[in-house]
């Protein structure tokens, strides 16, 4: 693993009974960048997501993150590592307000922790400041059940963004999401990324994933097929062949 | 401050509630109506205990009368071998001890059944309160078995003699409630109520769900216990099938949806609707009747409140408000900024 590799994702696979979801899939994200994972629907994106942040455990290959193994460990192990994920439809805590659900991962122990009320631990102004700078600081106080799908997604990001994660994996983020609201969270991801978090997204909206993205990773099949800047990955015979067909 | 009304209101809400509480012995002397008191106060306590776990995380335990019996027979074995008391307020300092026996007890009980989740966990918590009562039964060289197990009997009577249970009772159902309050307001009732939205996500978030639901079992576990400890002198004889009792668990777990479960006040208004309802109708129409109304309050439940009294009103005056405001109860679309890179290194 080379000095500026965040994630190293090596020869993986798996199979769902006889469905190769992932064949001896290899890609990295380097530290600093927004890697983008595209390809056909079913080619095995989502599936990788799942193993990276230990929600699916691989059959074959290894995954390296700052050096460190990660294949085998739970979601919240490697949530604590430094991974944060968004999912394909957002999974947010409807009956919890906008300002909860951000200080939900908030880590607390001992029992000054469990005696002490959960906005009194010095993170309830910076969820605030965050629903702020989402455009959503109005709604801290809402169940997020009452937000639109767009004001979820981004209260889905913000919880992320709380434990100051490394890498972040967004899984489809711009998916039925309002147009304006899909330009706000690409500003939004591209701020984040200037701070030095890491991006690895997942997204069919090709236009977005171009003006966001440094590097692109092209699956087909579960099997990668091209990495490298997104003008040259785009023009590569494979990429046209695996979203045109042979 | 217009920021802490809500919460000045609350609290002078609850000091009246406690006052009204301390005074009603003396504003209802008799004997009958301080024994309705007495017992529905063991229901606030027990429903308030249920609710850690049932109401803040979702996990449905049937239960709750497993750790009742094992705090009632705790006291009861403790003042029979260990320490020879006669009747009189000192086997009340045993109280917080059988509460810490039922908790000691629930944490390999809940360390297997939180393996589970749902309808099995709720089967898993039918099969631990089976198992003690078959326990107490069968042990009869211990418990007394089905011949029961005697406790010292209070020096004092008459009208005076529901007083001090009725205090002692009051004492642990405020405990039980400070508890859940104390539960609510921390990061661990965050977590408990995270797991009861989606328990998956919680965990992939780093909430550390099984400790948090281990610690919400024991907390309830612990407050059941001193019920049943209470209840246990106060009866001054106790037998499996009544301390034991699957209608205590589903009482109590039916008194807090009834109330809204996962709210503060929903148990402590169930308990005070159902408990004083059921007593007088047994006592005025038959014993078994409120079988019954158990049934017809599970199904007003399930089919008109689902989500119980309490919440079913806040949104009913939600939507009211919102309504003669002529405004939605969904925000509108967010207008979008774009976020500063100072604020998210903040």
């Amino acid at each position: 693993m080379s000095g500026d590799t965040l994630l190293h994702v090596q020869n993986l696979s798996k199979r769902f009974g006889g469905v190769v979801a992932v064949n001896d899939c290899s890609l990295t994200v380097r530290k600093g960048t927004i890697t983008g994972l595209i390809g056909p629907n079913g080619s095995g994106k989502t599936t990788v997501f799942n193993m990276i942040t230990g929600f699916v455990r691989p059959d074959d290959g290894a995954i390296r993150f700052n050096d460190d193994t990660i294949a085998g460990r739970t979601p919240g192990a490697i949530y604590r590592m430094g991974i944060g994920r968004t999912f394909q439809m957002a999974r947010v805590f409807t009956r919890l307000t906008a300002l909860e659900n951000l200080l939900v991962p908030v880590r607390r122990t001992g029992v000054s922790g469990f005696l002490r009320g959960f906005r009194g631990v010095g993170q309830a102004e910076r969820a605030r400041d965050m629903l702020n700078q989402l455009g959503i600081g109005h709604m801290a106080e809402e169940p997020v059940g009452r937000l639109s799908y767009g004001q979820r997604r981004l209260v889905e990001l913000g919880t992320v963004m709380m434990v100051n994660p490394k890498l972040v994996l967004l899984d489809e983020p711009a998916a039925g999401v309002h147009p304006r609201v899909v330009d706000g969270l690409a500003r939004y991801i591209r701020s984040l990324n200037e701070t030095g978090v890491s991006f690895l997204v997942v997204e069919h909206d090709l236009n977005f994933v171009m003006d966001i993205c440094h590097d692109l990773v092209v699956l087909d099949r579960g099997r990668h097929i091209a990495q490298g800047p997104p003008a040259e990955v785009r023009a590569q015979q494979s990429v046209i062949d695996a979203y045109l067909g042979d | 401050m217009t920021g802490s009304r809500p919460g000045w209101a609350k609290l002078r809400g609850c000091v009246v509630a406690l006052a009204f509480c301390l005074a009603f012995p003396t504003l209802f002397p008799g004997s009958g109506v301080l024994n309705i008191a007495l017992l529905t106060l063991m229901y606030v306590a027990l429903a308030s205990s249920w609710n850690i776990l049932g109401g803040f995380a979702g996990y449905i335990s049937l239960g709750v009368s497993a750790f009742f019996g094992i705090g009632a027979y705790s006291m009861g074995l403790i003042l029979e071998h260990l320490i020879h008391m006669s009747g009189g307020y000192g086997p009340f300092a045993l109280v917080p001890l059988a509460g810490l026996i039922a908790a000691v007890v629930a944490i390999p009980l809940g360390w297997v059944a939180l393996r589970t989740r749902h309808a099995v966990f709720a089967t898993a918590t039918i099969a631990i309160m089976f198992v003690f009562q078959l326990l107490a039964t069968n042990l009869s060289g211990i418990t007394g078995g089905s011949a029961g197990l005697g406790y010292p009997v209070p020096t004092w009577t008459g009208d005076f003699y529901d007083k001090p249970f009725y205090y002692a009772m009051l004492v642990v159902a405020v405990v039980g409630v400070i508890i859940a309050w104390m539960v609510r307001r921390s990061g661990v009732g965050l977590g408990l109520l995270a797991i009861r939205d989606d328990e998956d996500k919680a965990e992939a978030i780093g909430v550390p769900t099984w400790s948090y639901k281990l610690v919400a079992f024991v907390l309830s576990a612990f407050v059941a216990g001193m019920v049943g400890a209470v209840y246990g002198y106060y009866t001054t004889y106790i037998y499996p099938q009544f301390v034991i009792d699957p209608l205590i668990s589903i009482g109590a777990a039916l008194m807090a949806f009834l109330g809204g479960s996962g709210t503060l006040v929903g148990p402590v208004l169930g308990a005070l609707i159902l408990e004083p309802a059921q007593l007088e109708l047994g006592f005025h129409v038959n014993g078994q009747i409120y079988l019954i109304l158990y049934g017809a309050v599970f199904l007003f439940v399930i089919l008109l409140m689902p989500r119980g009294i309490v919440p079913s009103v806040g949104a009913l005056i939600d939507s009211r408000r919102a309504r003669r405001r002529g405004a939605p109860l969904a925000a509108p679309p967010p207008t979008q900024q774009p976020p500063t890179a100072e604020a998210v290194a903040r």
